[in-house]
């Protein structure tokens, strides 16, 4: 098997995230990491035929952990989070993620999305930028595709 | 004209063709299509001749009539014109059109 020649990797990558109007905002620019992480329900039973476990699926979610730089512009990626936990009725908002960046061809998960945790580090002993985290739970279908814009 | 089938599910704005949909050549830019070709996520259609398709013997009749003998032709041909050469609304068209795109599309699973 030749060696491939299309690995990527996320230096490029693009977030895109709604705001509280819901419009969808670029949010690459003030973060800098995204864990999606994919599930699928799992059944299992052994009988006394097999020594092996036998298995069937059921329900699919995700979960997404974005990083987000803590920065004061209005629709960068921490005004949006803060916004959107704080808000009287949260929600759930489109998310986007494009890989291996916004171009055609690139894979584009999307969905609607929940928050579900926004953690904000505030370490009076480090010089570094703080890092928030924040967790969203899909409110529906997360969905594959390939971007033709 | 030209239609191509989407091989994957593809996102154009806020519109999303599902693999087995097809999208048609005036509708994108034929950069972006060739583009997708090349990359294997869209194909070119052979659109097949009106007159195969299920209960359209006595309208591809009128249709030949005007040069009109396949599915691609009459989905790239406009409401108007189409209109005019087959004594039909303009909502009788749109039914059609519906209808031949429904039999090209390749249904996905859910999932």
């Amino acid at each position: 098997m030749a060696q491939t020649t299309t690995a990527v990797n996320a230096c490029d990558a693009a977030i895109w995230l709604d705001n509280a109007g819901g419009t969808l905002k670029d949010i690459s620019g003030s973060s800098n990491n995204v864990d999606m992480n994919f599930d699928i329900d799992i059944g299992e039973f052994k009988s006394f035929a097999s020594k092996w476990k036998a298995r069937i699926t059921c329900g699919k979610d995700a979960e997404f952990t974005i990083a987000a730089v803590y920065s004061t512009t209005t629709d960068e990626s921490l005004d949006i989070l803060k916004n959107w936990f704080f808000a009287a009725a949260p929600g759930s908002r489109t998310l986007k993620v494009y890989l291996p960046d916004k171009n055609v061809g690139s894979d584009v998960y999307s969905g609607e999305f929940v928050l579900s945790n926004l953690k904000i580090p505030a370490d009076g002993s480090k010089a570094d930028f703080i890092m928030v985290e924040a967790t969203l739970k899909p409110d529906g279908a997360v969905t594959l595709t390939t971007n033709a814009t | 004209m030209t239609i191509y089938r989407a091989l994957v599910a593809l996102e154009k704005g806020n519109k999303i063709i599902q693999a087995g949909g097809f999208l048609r050549e005036h509708e994108w830019s034929i950069e972006l299509i060739n583009k997708l070709v090349e990359m294997g996520k869209v194909s070119r259609v052979s659109a097949p001749p009106l007159m195969q398709l299920p209960g359209w013997k006595l309208r591809t009749k009128k249709l030949e009539r005007a040069g009109i003998q396949d599915a691609d032709q009459f989905l790239e041909a406009t409401n108007e014109s189409l209109s005019q050469i087959m004594g039909a609304s303009i909502e009788s068209i749109e039914k059609w059109k519906s209808e031949v795109t429904s039999l090209l599309t390749i249904p996905q699973p859910q999932g």
